[in-house]
């Protein structure tokens, strides 16, 4: 069996490259906006690309990891792309222009248009999508760990990617879980999430080069309990942890990090704070990303994925932002960035129907 | 090795009223799911009456595209009658919230994927499926293949990239997977990369005597006559119109009605992948 190295990455989000959201991370600078358009009568707050069009920075950041890598091309590379709306916002593009839904093409609109597009592009060996909703990316990444540590493929390129559009700002807001503010995640007052979009792309590999990160264990479950809701007791998200743990024989208490899902939500973040709380009693730092991202959705794993392999690079555990009054006292939020040497990090990914997937990361002497 | 503990059934050349055939196993529970979602549960019922199912399985539910129909559902809320969609449209439409009705409906706690696919999307949750089981990770996967059945069918033919005289159906086909042989009806491989006409053309020319071989519904017929002169073997016949993840139901028409060894061969733009499928029937 082969070890699994992610050795490169990029991704676009409202916050910037992965340079820039770095920055923002660690100076909790959110880069979340208010939009008085997309919900009639009613303030959200969303996240979306400064400039350019959703397919064209899908194919340039997934370039620029073609780019950084040493590869001359991905025709030997499996892509696996991990996405929750596909191509909706071109169908809406077409309907906006159009004023009719006559041309709208539902292959288009498909999940898969994602790797259609790439394929296109980039000639990869062979595609898969995978739609987990919140999960999705991370669940790519799953699937790649399993496929290269099997030597079924050795180079695979996982990449999440959610457009911004209005059926998702609307549909979300219609089930009352959006904020029209940018969002406080594990805060006592928190009041919803933030939709955004956003596109990570990442190289996994069999062979380690310098500068890999080590994809260590995945897990993965499934609450079986309530199409939206979590399980209250976190059966689901702390089984999806222990079998990340176990998958890379490493013990809670040598993990130094955690980027939780906390989307904001007030029932994510109670479980996911009451799941981390009971498995993480030695005070490990915890911390969401999401009120400078916002919730990319099935892009989500990805982008977190990157912050990850940034912090072990970077030697720095971010802070947590927008935080006033910590809900829960069961978890480590720190206030302010960290320095410190991390071995081992965690990335949860939570999504409706209690589908929870947790990647463990492992830096590389 | 991967066995396969069990095979259940469903297709239909008609849309059938989904709602009314879940009442027997419990609508009530359901009432919030979406057509394509009542199909995934009609297999996964046939699959739950045939067999005793682990709860720590893994999940697998494939689908050429999932539920395009809500999707037209929810465009008409919004984009003809200016409304938000409904909250349940837009979560079933969004989560895939198939495979958790399905892990509810069967109790499954490990984890639920969704996949999807253009050209094979059986074959690709079949892959992962085995990658799962190889690497020790489960014990057993419940796979599952769902497609629905949408009109108007020409519209879909252009869509699916297939020939108009190919006939639609709908399916949703399961099968119980496991590396433990004990009480298992067959054993499946299936052929991890895509393959061109002459890597297929190798496959048969080296198939041994007791083996079938069945192709695709969408491998044209002159394909079929020139793969065919390179096997003695004989073909496996089955009634079943074109959807994605048909080869599923293939798997389990071969297990219920045969014996021996099959060898499927789906094809779709000049693309194949090959299953092997052992019966254990009559062994």
């Amino acid at each position: 069996m082969s070890r699994v190295f992610i050795n490169e990455y990029e991704l676009l989000s409202c916050a910037g490259d992965t340079d820039e959201l770095m920055r923002k991370v660690y100076s909790k600078e959110s880069a979340i906006e208010i939009d008085k358009e997309y919900v009639k009568g009613t303030d959200v707050a969303i996240g979306r690309f400064s400039t350019g069009e959703f397919f064209d920075s899908l194919v340039d950041v997934v370039g620029t990891v073609l780019d950084k890598s040493n590869l001359s091309n991905f025709h030997d590379t499996l892509l696996i792309v991990g996405s929750s709306v596909g191509g909706m916002k071109l169908s809406e593009q077409i309907y906006f222009k159009e004023n009719s839904y006559a041309n709208i093409d539902p292959q288009k609109h498909s999940i898969a248009v994602i790797s259609k597009v790439l394929d296109k592009e980039f000639n990869f060996a062979d595609t898969r999508s995978i739609s987990t909703a919140c999960t999705s990316s991370a669940n790519a990444l799953l699937l790649a760990h399993r496929l290269i540590k099997l030597d079924l493929y050795s180079s695979v390129l996982v990449v999440g990617a959610d457009a911004l559009c209005h059926t998702t700002v609307c549909g979300f807001s219609a089930l009352g879980v959006l904020s029209s503010t940018p969002c406080r995640s594990f805060d006592k007052h928190r009041d919803g999430m933030n939709v955004a979009e956003g596109i990570g792309a990442l190289l996994l590999d069999s062979v380690e080069v310098d500068g890999s990160v080590e994809l260590a264990g995945c897990g993965a479950s499934s609450d079986a309990f309530h199409i939206t809701n979590p399980d209250p007791e976190a059966k689901g998200a702390k089984r999806s942890m222990q079998h990340a743990l176990d998958e890379a024989g490493v013990s809670s208490d040598e993990v130094d990090y955690i980027n939780a899902h906390g989307t904001g939500t007030v029932a994510n973040d109670r479980v996911e704070a009451l799941a981390i709380g009971t498995m993480f009693t030695h005070k490990t730092a915890v911390s969401s990303t999401k009120p400078i991202t916002g919730h990319t959705l099935g892009a989500a794993g990805a982008i977190e994925a990157i912050v990850c392999c940034e912090v072990i690079k970077r030697a720095q555990i971010p802070p947590q932002a927008l935080l006033d009054e910590q809900e829960s006292g069961s978890i480590t939020l720190l206030s302010e960035t960290k320095k410190a040497d991390v071995k081992y990090l965690l990335s949860n990914s939570f999504a409706f129907g209690g589908n929870n997937t947790t990647l463990l990361f492992k830096a590389l002497a | 090795m991967i066995y396969i503990k069990a095979a259940s059934s469903y297709s239909s050349k008609v849309r059938v009223d989904t709602k009314e055939l879940l009442k027997s196993i419990g609508g009530k529970a359901f009432r919030r799911t979406d057509r394509f979602t009542q199909l995934a549960l009609i297999g996964a019922h046939k699959l739950f009456q045939s067999s005793e199912i682990d709860p720590k399985s893994v999940l697998y539910l494939a689908s050429s595209d999932a539920s395009l129909a809500l999707f037209n559902t929810i465009r008409d809320q919004k984009f003809i009658y200016n409304q938000p969609p409904r909250p349940v449209d837009f979560i079933n439409m969004l989560s895939g919230s198939a495979a958790f009705y399905v892990a509810k409906y069967l109790n499954l706690s490990a984890k639920c994927i969704s996949l999807t696919h253009y050209s094979f999307p059986a074959q690709m949750a079949l892959i992962l499926a085995s990658t799962e089981l190889e690497s020790k990770r489960a014990s057993s996967v419940v796979l599952g293949g769902v497609d629905e059945l949408m009109e108007p069918e020409e519209l879909y033919q252009k869509l699916a990239g297939i020939n108009k005289s190919i006939k639609l159906f709908e399916g949703s086909n399961y099968l119980l997977l496991s590396t433990n042989k004990a009480d298992a009806v067959g054993s499946i491989h299936t052929y991890a990369k895509i393959q061109t006409f002459d890597d297929v053309a190798e496959l048969l020319r080296c198939i041994g005597g007791n083996t079938k071989v069945a192709f695709g519904v969408c491998v044209d017929q002159e394909t079929r006559e020139l793969l065919c002169a390179k096997t003695t073997a004989e073909l496996f016949e089955y009634d079943c119109g074109f959807y994605a993840t048909s080869p599923l139901f293939v798997v389990s028409e071969f297990l219920d009605r045969s014996c021996g060894t099959l060898l499927f061969i789906d094809g779709l733009n000049d693309e194949f992948m090959s299953i092997e499928v052992r019966s254990f029937s009559g062994e």
